[in-house]
């Protein structure tokens, strides 16, 4: 049965601000080719029309920007009015069957719908306010968090991407498992899978570092629970055995200023490179020329870069935490080190950089289980049966409107 | 007027209800409740309280107080708009189950739920409103802004305003542009308060039932 999808985001391609943009994305477009009908509400940006058609995907944006606000929590609140008020349009115009929305930044607009409505809520918790800050330490902290259980509360049923999500899910907010279904992200593996010609790979080697030198990469957002701090720790362990070896950190963030100083400090600033924000077209050959991809977190409620490495054939090590400790089995697809630990990961880093067979196994290991697991196709597939399920019992239930009451019929 | 045109159902939206009393609307909402159940209208509250939530029913009033479900705040007018789910979900119960023919909206806190609700909500939408930001802090301020503009996406919802005083109904008028015609001074403190609105209810059930019917092709 083919199902009218109502898809709630703030961001959507072009408009990035973290993951959540290219997995609505990525998902929808793949929802769409298996038969359905997705409408995303999102905010509007600068030149961006009101309505396009995206892949097939209906995208419907609003101003965002009508209510103003003195800081960002209080700006969401009010965009979750006016988007609301621009789903309530959609709905008016199409037949919709579910409502399915993106993490908290929108579930003032979900909860409101689904009671106007009447129709089953899906809310995909993405990650939490105590992961992202450790705990909860001010009242927008807290605020976020309440609002965070309200929407898992109210949803029929709810997606998180990890065991990890769900235990997080469960113990912080007291939430039956049985409401929660574990879907991974996924990744679009044939895109990452670019081989560059020797010269090429020449050139963007030199950007990053000596030719004779291997590269050991990371990749994100420079903030605490990323772990860089981690990395840096590992980088003279490393270079006693492996002189000739190269850190690269890539991104950006509110801790750069303090993991610079700390590299100055260890008198490692010559092994370390802050590149800053890739552009995007050395997004694909950063990865191709490094040797390994390191991602230290002490938070990841997933752990998306790390199936990037594994789509780009770079071997990955990842702290054995959150959603990262699900996608890599040591030593068969990645190597897993105990977080928050620089001589574990020193001593991964040199395993991994002198045994050739490893690497080969680990990508070889790797891209199969990209395959199997994190294809935005399977991914879908495990939507779907997610919204028909919910649907169903949501057709045998008397929660409905008047008119639902009419128009389906309970079976019993 | 004709008995045919009495409002069957009615709810009323306020931030205030007794115990609980910010300003005179408290005790206005509970008079022009027991007027109307007086007269054999079904009437539900719909208000909030600092320390209790559930439905009960008091002298046939029948009163829901909603849950909090965000107690921690940035600022008051987090809250406000935080309280917006639980107004919806206790209204869409009471109109799943009866006929509603006039929603009565006390306090600005309890308007939010218009913006993207109005045009959604069948029966008759009135608002009393007793101060508006620019009454109550003039200054600008994103704060201050943000509360007016709330204001005044959601007063262009409403098919009639009550004001509380001519202040008020001046800037109604000239800030809000509101038409003058959806505006009507009516202070609170006025003893015939609860009788005159069940009037404006009655008329207002006749213009509703006059829309429908043009809807339906009837006219």
């Amino acid at each position: 049965m083919s199902l009218n999808v109502l898809m709630l985001s703030w961001e959507f391609p072009p408009f990035k601000v973290g993951g959540l943009a290219s997995h609505v994305y990525d998902l929808s477009k793949m929802l769409v080719k298996k038969g359905h009908a997705i409408h995303i509400v999102t905010c509007s940006f600068p030149g961006a029309p009101d309505y396009e058609l995206v892949d097939g995907v209906h995208v419907h944006r609003f101003d965002a920007y009508e209510i103003p606000a003195p800081e960002f929590l209080q700006w969401d609140l009010n965009m979750n009015v006016l988007m609301e008020k621009k789903a309530i349009e959609i709905i008016n115009e199409y037949n919709i069957d579910i409502i399915h929305a993106h993490d908290w930044l929108v579930a003032s607009a979900a909860i409101g719908l689904k009671h106007l409505l009447r129709k089953p809520l899906i809310a995909t918790i993405h990650s939490l306010e105590r992961g992202r800050r450790n705990g909860l330490f001010n009242d927008g902290q807290h605020m976020i968090d309440q609002i965070e259980n309200f929407l898992i509360q109210e949803a029929w049923h709810n997606i998180v991407c990890s065991q990890y999500m769900q235990s997080l899910c469960h113990f912080s907010f007291i939430f039956p498992n049985d409401k929660m279904t574990i879907i991974p992200n996924g990744v679009r593996y044939d895109d990452f899978s670019v081989k560059l010609s020797k010269g090429d790979a020449v050139k963007h080697h030199k950007k990053y570092a000596q030719i004779e030198e291997q590269i050991v990469a990371y990749i994100g957002r420079l903030v605490p629970e990323k772990g860089v701090n981690i990395l840096l720790g590992a980088v003279k362990p490393v270079l006693e055995k492996m002189p000739n070896t190269k850190f690269v950190v890539a991104g950006e963030g509110w801790h750069r200023n303090e993991l610079q100083r700390i590299a100055k400090e260890l008198d490692i600033e010559e092994k370390v490179l802050f590149t800053g924000y890739l552009p995007e077209e050395d997004f694909l050959a950063y990865f191709n020329v490094s040797d390994i991809l390191v991602v230290p977190s002490t938070y990841e409620p997933f752990g998306i870069v790390a199936l990037e490495g594994m789509a780009t054939k770079t071997p990955i090590i990842v702290s054995d935490v959150g959603g990262l400790s699900e996608i890599v089995d040591h030593q068969w697809t990645g190597m897993k080190v105990p977080a928050d630990n620089s001589q574990a990961l020193a001593d991964s880093i040199i395993e991994l950089l002198t045994n050739e067979t490893l690497r080969t196994r680990i990508v070889s290991n790797a891209i199969d289980k990209l395959k199997h697991v994190y294809d935005w196709f399977i991914i879908a597939d495990h939507t779907i049966k997610v919204y028909q399920n919910v649907f169903d019992e949501w057709k045998d239930h008397s929660w409905k409107t008047k008119e639902d009451l009419v128009k389906f019929k309970i079976k019993k | 007027m004709s008995k045919s045109k009495k409002p069957k159902g009615v709810i009323l939206v306020s931030f205030e209800y007794p115990p609980r009393r910010l300003t005179k609307t408290s005790d206005v909402v509970f008079k022009l409740a027991q007027h109307l159940t007086k007269q054999k209208v079904k009437t539900h509250v719909i208000t909030f309280d600092d320390w209790r939530s559930g439905t009960e029913v008091e002298k046939k009033i029948i009163v829901t107080r909603i849950p909090n479900h965000i107690p921690n705040n940035i600022s008051p007018f987090s809250t406000i708009m935080n309280l917006k789910p639980a107004y919806q979900s206790a209204i869409t119960s009471v109109l799943q189950k009866e006929q509603i023919d006039v929603i009565h909206f006390f306090n600005w806190q309890t308007l939010p739920l218009l913006i993207p609700w109005g045009s959604s909500l069948d029966a008759a939408k009135m608002y009393t409103a007793s101060s508006v930001q620019l009454t109550r802090d003039a200054s600008s301020s994103p704060h201050n802004d943000g509360i007016k503009k709330v204001e005044q996406k959601s007063l262009k919802e409403l098919d009639f305003i009550l004001a509380d005083s001519i202040a008020v109904m001046k800037f109604l008028h000239n800030d809000y542009e509101i038409d003058e015609k959806k505006v009507l001074l009516q202070p609170l403190i006025d003893i015939n308060y609860s009788k005159n609105i069940y009037l404006i209810y009655q008329k207002m059930v006749e213009k509703t039932e006059l829309k429908k019917e043009v809807k339906k092709g009837k006219k």
